[in-house]
């Protein structure tokens, strides 16, 4: 890396360090800008992006001005880094500052100019975790800078989640490649030889670019990995020297705009084998997980369920199926099904199996001995060493390597080709069967919804329809995960965009729900999406500092606290084996409940700058708490309410 | 949909958890023993019961395996014989509670407490379910017969909810071994650990409405 550039601009940034240590500015003149050449002011930073990109797509590369003197540096290459990253279409950067990446910072926040905007956050995970909610939320990466090592361990639980959650990041982490410039002390001891081996396992690409150039292609090679389904996290380790010092020659690869390769969809011989085996089904049913990324998947989805009328059961991996639609399947109607498509499925295996928590951990087959398993699985087309995120192995009867959403209005075309009019005739029938049964479905989660609806603590079931009762006429997103409340969410309200709901963490990594929900609102920012989010207090406690961030950039976002003053599945798991042990059941609560004292979230989130009511513990001061909840977002600010709540 | 109905969708909850097996280990319905509610109440808390139950006993009623980690109690538990044997011979993942954790006193007492509990309010009463729809986004949805109405909450979850067996003995073809008399006079008197739920959670026309219904399952 400084060999080449040395060579080809007759400056490297060693000559330049030694020119200053050895003759201080005076001798440094020779080889650097005539002194009159130095810009006395900053041009816009609107200006300066704008003619370096011009600049770097005119194309052959040149010389351009180096450092000027012994106290100033112009054109550092951690500009270039940023007309990288927005050329990319990054508009965010999410960081706890961290010394390490001190050139990029300085140069989103002065360079970058309005174009792209500093999210400042106080855990690196909170970074991780938000741009895990914005992606998901956007359609867009986000990227994260930590600072190496302390900021990355940080970082890690954040990165895994994204990773497990097939949801795409970049996250930038600076480094001295060359220990001699190393000043001593932190500087050394936040270095590494290999700066992302820690994540390695969890990422997709990671690279270590030697020179600008290097990190343009690293850049643009990670964002199309990062993109292609299964999306996941890349790495990029930006140099200190390669940030912080001139840029000594331009970069000659021409910063071309990002082409998006086209999606992998599944073969269409497979296809076709699948329409066929669907159509003949007696009972075909569709399970899916992440199967969709957009309203556009969720359409193709209800347009092949109608098709066939078939049920689909959402595993909510994302927000796939309208909940309100007669189609919308609960799990016992997997038992029926003779044809199984699992599209992009996660948990295959525990979906068509049950394997209870018992001692004997007996397995049991939730589908008939001769039900055809169908996968498309973009899971196929990536594979990683170590973690266990691609859950246990279940072998289909056709497992199809593809992207879901990318084959979805194939599978639907091929389908439509292949029903004949007879397989049409029949379709009336099912749709009867499918109303009644979604008739059925609903009925029941309401009926067990009412059952304690006044009970103290505060039902959950209840919780969550005083809250639907004052979103539900609004454009309105769910953006935080539903399991920890029973699913009652997806049960009885009508999620019926793609944008509504947007999965859980992806590896269970409690302290997601915090920074993924401020990630999920900021996306949402201006597009008049009212985003709430149902989180437990356990998570909470784990990230409490974005609502810092939230407060910080006036990201409009109502949290309610599903406070059961507990880290609840744990309790549960304790009991158990202190059950199956025969002592004293009645302890498993110990070091598994936040209690004594209980802590006081409104006051939390008031020390945070966040508008705060709670605890609430009477279920008729929910809906006036929430009507003034409700009023200060909407005027662009986050809220929280702490309700004190049933476990589940 | 009647009240009864409603109130009775999760009973069947916690018959999951009880399965068949456990038949041939009780001959006869006992009488239930008398039980101090509120003393059932201050077990049923320090044992830690509602932390998969939820306070009251209602539990969560999910469908979802992993995501129902207990199924409901009450207000409408079922018979007292069942409730013991699924407490010290638990099924699934519920924990055992054998004599040495839980006396005969205690349990009847716990056993007391979730009978004391007031039923479920008529859930088209509650403005805020009354919103819910049942139907379709395309349009309302078609009129279920009453019998697979009263299948779905009350039978489903132990037998599968096309009959097809679950914790429960399977239900297709249930006409070639009983007839629609027969069917009837086990449902109002079943042997443990099917609960009974006639007559205070099915009346006698929900009763003869799911037994028509089991006719059709094959």
């Amino acid at each position: 890396m400084r060999k080449q550039e040395a060579g080809k601009s007759g400056v490297g940034r060693r000559e330049f360090l030694a020119g200053i240590g050895a003759a201080g500015a005076a001798t440094v003149a020779a080889t650097a800008a005539p002194a009159e050449a130095r810009p006395t002011a900053l041009p816009p930073a609107s200006r300066l992006h704008a003619g370096a990109v011009a600049a770097l797509e005119e194309g052959p590369p040149a010389a351009v001005p180096a450092a000027v003197d012994a106290w100033h540096i112009a054109s550092p290459g951690s500009d270039y880094m940023v007309d990288v990253m927005k050329n990319l279409g990054f508009r965010y950067v999410a960081a706890m500052p961290g010394t390490t990446f001190r050139g990029l910072q300085e140069s989103v926040i002065n360079y970058a100019g309005d174009s792209m905007e500093w999210l400042s956050c106080v855990h690196e995970e909170i970074s991780g975790s938000l741009a895990h909610g914005y992606a998901k939320a956007s359609g867009k990466p986000m990227a994260i800078m930590v600072h190496n090592t302390v900021g990355l361990q940080h970082a890690t639980m954040a990165i895994y989640n994204a990773w497990c959650d097939r949801v795409p990041m970049l996250v930038m982490l600076g480094n001295y490649a060359d220990g001699a410039l190393r000043i001593g002390g932190a500087d050394v001891v936040h270095s590494a030889t290999d700066d992302a081996a820690m994540v390695r396992g969890y990422v997709k690409y990671d690279e270590q670019p030697g020179s600008l150039e290097h990190f343009l292609e690293a850049m643009q090679r990670g964002y199309g990995l990062m993109m292609t389904p299964p999306m996941a996290p890349i790495v990029i380790v930006a140099d200190q020297t390669l940030q912080e010092y001139p840029m000594s020659r331009k970069p000659q690869a021409p910063m071309r705009s990002y082409v998006a390769p086209t999606m992998p969809t599944a073969d269409p011989n497979a296809i076709g084998e699948i329409a066929k085996m669907l159509v003949n089904a007696k009972n075909p049913v569709i399970v899916v997980d992440r199967g969709t990324r957009s309203q556009a998947g969720v359409m193709s989805l209800v347009a092949l369920a109608e098709a066939l009328q078939a049920p689909v059961i959402d595993r909510l991996g994302r927000m796939n199926f309208p909940t309100n639609h007669y189609l919308n399947g609960s799990n016992p109607m997997i038992a029926d099904a003779d044809v199984l498509l699992a599209l992009d499925p996660g948990d295959l295996f525990s979906t068509v199996n049950v394997l209870e928590d018992t001692i004997e951990r007996v397995t049991t087959r939730r589908i008939k001995a001769d039900t055809k398993v169908i996968t498309i699985d973009s899971e196929l087309l990536v594979g990683q060493a170590n973690y266990q995120d691609k859950q246990r192995f279940f072998q289909a009867d056709l497992p199809v390597a593809g992207d879901s959403e990318a084959t979805l209005p194939f599978l639907l075309e091929a389908v439509k080709r292949e029903m004949s009019t007879a397989r049409r005739n029949d379709n009336p029938m099912r749709e009867a069967k499918m109303r009644d049964a979604f008739h059925l479905k609903r009925t029941a989660d309401i009926a067990a919804a009412a059952i304690g609806w006044d009970a103290s603590p505060i039902s959950v079931p209840r919780l969550c329809m005083e809250v639907w009762a004052q979103i539900k006429n609004m454009d309105w997103a769910l953006v935080s995960q539903s399991n920890f409340q029973s699913n009652w969410q997806n049960r009885l309200w009508d999620f019926t965009g793609h944008h509504q709901y947007l999965g859980g963490s992806g590896g269970a990594g409690i302290g997601y729900i915090g920074g993924a929900a401020v990630g999920a609102a900021l996306a949402h920012k201006n597009d008049g999406c009212f985003c709430v989010s149902i989180q437990g207090d356990g998570d909470l406690m784990v990230g409490p500092g974005a609502m810092w961030t939230a407060a910080h950039h006036k990201i409009p976002l109502l949290t309610i606290v599903h406070n059961n003053r507990a880290w609840h599945q744990e309790t549960m798991s304790v009991q158990i084996l202190a059950s199956r042990r025969d002592r004293h059941p009645e302890r498993g609560r110990i070091g598994t409940v936040i209690t004594d004292p209980n802590i006081d979230y409104a006051k939390i989130a008031q020390g945070f700058g966040v508008y705060a009511e709670g605890p609430i513990t009477e279920a008729s001061a929910i809906a006036p708490a929430l009507a003034r909840a409700i009023k200060i977002v909407k005027r662009g600010e986050p809220a929280l309410l702490d309700v004190v709540t049933q476990p589940r | 949909m009647s009240v009864p109905v409603f109130r009775a969708v999760l009973v069947a909850a916690l018959f999951v958890a009880i399965g068949i097996h456990g038949a041939g280990m009780l001959s006869a319905q006992p009488v239930t023993p008398a039980g101090d509610a509120t003393r059932g109440h201050q077990i049923f808390v320090a044992q830690g019961c509602y932390e998969c139950h939820n306070y009251q006993g209602q539990g969560t009623g999910s469908r979802s395996p992993r995501q129902n980690p207990g199924p409901n109690l009450a207000p409408a538990p079922i018979p007292y014989a069942a409730f013991v044997t699924q407490l010290r011979t638990p099924r699934v993942a519920m924990p055992p509670y054998d004599a040495r954790l839980l006396s005969d006193r205690d349990v009847a007492d716990i056993y007391a407490y979730l009978v004391a509990q007031r039923p479920a309010k008529d859930p088209r009463s509650i403005a805020l379910l009354a919103v819910v729809g049942t139907g379709s986004a395309a349009g309302g949805a078609s009129a279920p017969s009453r019998g697979a109405e009263v299948y779905a909450a009350n039978c489903a979850l132990c037998h599968g909810a096309s009959g097809q067996g679950g914790s429960g003995p399977p239900l297709i073809g249930e006409r070639s071994r009983k007839d629609t008399s027969a069917v009837i006079t086990f449902i109002k008197n079943p042997g443990p650990p099917m609960p009974k739920l006639y007559p205070g959670i099915l009346n006698d026309g929900d009763v003869a409405a799911v037994a028509a219904y089991l006719e059709t399952l094959h």
